[in-house]
């Protein structure tokens, strides 16, 4: 199994290069190594301290009627983000209207109910069938990203004037639209003195006609661009949120997004970042790399640091609808169907993992009634079995968690077996950790600490909390009092402090009775 | 002896240039062009698109390390060059100083490859891969020749490939001057230098079909850093 060393090295931060954004609050570019936090939600998996992977996603907005959460089933695969079709600077810019308990709503006050409300609802519609496939065509056509996705976005917000009445044939009717949009753009700029270079445009193989938007997922996500770069043009091209929407949900201006966006478009153009589907080796290699991308913005969602619970379902729903398109092209791709798997499976837990206080909830003392049982159904329904690859280890490990009747059920003896697999394929210290955790769970805590020896995860506060807890249920009080200092010097999160205080307090106080 | 004359400095002036500015900028290189044509001097030379579209391959530890942006994430960068003809050291200074911007320049080995370089550059993307080494390491005659022989092998593998354009090996950093121009006073520094001018070991011309093939050829370069920049190219 390769590796994928170079979309993991690109954003890296821990690269010697440093990215050449200016770096900004959670950036996704100063994130952890997208081949880590794979393992990372995992550790709520194992047991005990272990639900602290996954501190930034609560799940009691859920409750709150939020029409862009995706707790039902049929949700999956729907990116129910809020489309916000309008462009600066259009005096015209109403988005979806509010219209109340529709799930295609817009939370945004800012949008008018001016329009009509079916015609927001079918543009809200549009989006989510139409975009990503539209601009795949246009990028085509027009061999000019930023060119297709400019006259793309103005014929979804014309859209928005023009109908009702809908049109019988809607993406006909965008299409028809973003293609006059483009050739009104050309007239205008004609005269501008120095044109980017065209996309370089393969004439598909006759034999095998690829979906275009397979090409645009993997132009975007070009190991040539940085991470940061990647994740939001995977979610702009992709995913079709406005450039206002990502910016929000990385918590940077939107200034900062476009800028970051229109470097990416133009290094694209410039550098001559091709608009094809790798082939033989090098798609498998391409593919991790686009997993990688999917899977950054999902953890982003799922363990924020500091981030809004909303904001973290939002983007883990839209790393599993990404998933979910990505398998719909890719259909015998085992590693990308475990990924979408996984993440649904983690998802799926989102209610049950924090209390209505915000305080977190281990995974053996989760409610499993809370756990949306639909989800779990239909991740299982997305796996095929295939190669031993990372997600698919990981996906299998989720599993076990996931339909395991109660904690006590749980099966870690296989949970074992499969981090061990896991830790060779990838040899990473944050596997090890997590292996040790279903050790100590399977054969006991001493077998578990004796795996923790010699690993070396500087700054990583779950090395110390698992240490702690290992050694509280050895007796080893004094070790574990001092390991809970160490951890809560290191944790990053509110709730993740509070929790590990808790934790070293009801230590002090059982031992001196 | 030929020199190479790197235009470097800041790309921020001219990225945020209008079009009356650039034109501007563009008539003052005509004009140099002119120079050095009187002079019989103009042995070829590039720009290069802006250092954000820069693309560095990084071999360590057995790995392919492929990173956005260029070698070192500094102000200053490399937006270009020219290939001038000099007599000696003191004229291509002279030339450096003619040049519209800030230039550094260096000495070119002669390894007699002129004749390699194709009349006509084959379509596709034009590339210049920037080749970046140790930088001020003595190198044993031996190690010299060895890496030599390995040049070779590449420059066979660009010509079978129809890649090949151009190469050029820097002579060592004695031959290295840095001609500033703060308002009309020209500056010439001989040392130290930053990163980028310490590293630089030389490039190589090449077209390929995209940046994945580029990417490709600059992996199989027998060096451990290579920063791929797209060629502005400014026919259509």
């Amino acid at each position: 199994m390769h590796r994928p060393v170079e979309a993991r090295r690109a954003g890296d931060p821990r690269d010697p290069v440093a990215p050449r954004d200016p770096v900004a609050p959670r950036d996704p570019g100063s994130l952890r190594d997208p081949a880590e936090p794979v393992v990372l939600g995992d550790l709520d998996d194992s047991g005990d301290p272990r639900d602290l992977g996954e501190p930034g996603d609560l799940g009691d907005l859920d409750d709150s009627g939020d029409p862009r959460d995706l707790g039902e089933p049929g949700d999956l695969g729907d990116p129910r983000h809020p489309r916000d079709p309008a462009v600066p600077g259009n005096a015209a810019t109403p988005a979806t209207p509010a219209t109340s308990g529709d799930p295609a709503t817009s939370g945004d006050p800012a949008t008018s109910g001016e329009v009509d409300a079916g015609a927001g609802v079918a543009v809200e519609r549009a989006y989510r069938e139409h975009w990503a496939r539209l601009l795949a065509m246009l990028t085509s056509e027009l061999r000019d990203l930023d060119l297709a996705e400019e006259a793309l976005q103005e014929a979804y917000t014309a859209a928005v004037t023009a109908w009702p009445p809908v049109p019988a044939n809607p993406p006909a009717w965008l299409l028809t639209t973003a293609r006059r949009r483009a050739v009104d753009r050309l007239r205008r700029t004609a005269v501008a003195a120095r044109k980017l270079p065209l996309l370089i445009v393969d004439e598909p193989d006759h034999h095998e006609v690829p979906d275009d938007r397979l090409r645009l997922i993997f132009t975007c996500c070009h190991p040539a661009l940085s991470m940061e770069a990647r994740v939001a043009l995977t979610l702009r091209c992709v995913g079709g949120l406005t450039t206002r929407q990502i910016a929000r949900l990385f918590l940077v201006s939107e200034a900062t997004m476009a800028a970051r966006l229109t470097r990416a478009k133009k290094k694209i153009s410039q550098a001559g970042i091709p608009y094809r589907v790798p082939d033989g080796e090098e798609l498998t290699r391409r593919r991790d790399g686009v997993l990688a991308v999917i899977y950054l913005i999902f953890t982003e969602g799922y363990a924020a640091t500091e981030g809004e619970r909303v904001i973290s379902h939002e983007l883990a729903g839209e790393a599993i609808a990404l998933a979910s398109l990505l398998v719909g092209l890719l259909p015998g791709d085992s590693e990308a169907r475990a990924l979408q798997a996984l993440m649904m499976l983690h998802h799926a837990r989102r209610d049950a993992r924090v209390q209505p206080d915000g305080t977190l909830v281990t995974l053996a003392d989760q409610d499993r009634s809370r756990w949306h049982h639909h989800e779990i159904a239909a991740a299982l329904e997305v796996l095929r079995p295939g190669p031993p690859g990372p997600y698919l280890i990981q996906a299998a490990i989720a599993v076990q968690h996931a339909t395991a009747a109660t904690a006590e059920e749980t099966d870690w003896r296989e949970i074992c077996e499969l981090y061990g697999l896991l830790e060779t394929l990838t040899g990473s210290a944050v596997v090890r950790l997590n292996r040790a955790v279903a050790v100590a769970e399977a054969h006991g805590a001493a077998r578990g600490l004796d795996l923790l020896d010699g690993l070396d995860l500087p700054g990583y506060h779950l090395l110390p909390a698992t240490r702690a807890e290992l050694l509280r249920r050895l007796g080893r009080t004094e070790e574990a009092l001092a390991e809970y200092g160490r951890a809560i010097a290191l944790v990053g999160t509110a709730q993740e402090r509070e929790f590990l205080i808790t934790r070293r307090r009801s230590l002090d106080e059982e031992s001196t009775p | 002896m030929k020199y190479v004359l790197f235009v470097y400095g800041d790309e921020k002036p001219w990225a945020d240039a209008g079009a009356a500015e650039r034109e501007a900028v563009y008539a003052q290189w005509g004009a140099y062009e002119s120079l050095l044509t009187e002079h019989g001097a103009r042995r070829g030379g590039n720009e290069l698109a802006a250092s954000a579209t820069a693309t560095t391959i990084r071999k360590q530890d057995g790995q392919v390390l492929i990173t956005d942006g260029p070698f070192a994430e500094t102000v200053e960068q490399i937006s270009g060059y020219m290939v001038v003809e000099a007599a000696d050291q003191a004229q291509a200074v002279e030339f450096a100083k003619a040049q519209p911007g800030e230039v550094f320049l260096r000495a070119v080995h002669d390894y007699g490859l002129d004749h390699l370089a194709p009349a006509e550059a084959p379509p596709g993307v034009r590339y210049t891969l920037l080749v970046y080494g140790p930088g001020g390491q003595e190198t044993t005659p031996e190690q010299a020749a060895a890496s030599a022989q390995e040049h070779y092998a590449y420059i066979e593998l660009l010509l079978a490939r129809g890649a090949f354009l151009d190469t050029v090996a820097l002579q060592g950093l004695d031959t290295a001057a840095l001609v500033r121009k703060p308002g009309v006073e020209v500056l010439i520094t001989h040392g130290p230098f930053a990163e980028t001018v310490e590293h630089l070991g030389g490039y190589y011309e090449i077209v390929a079909k995209d940046l994945d093939e580029a990417i490709e050829l600059a992996k199989a370069l027998p060096e451990p850093v290579v920063e791929v920049r797209p060629v502005v190219e400014y026919s259509g």
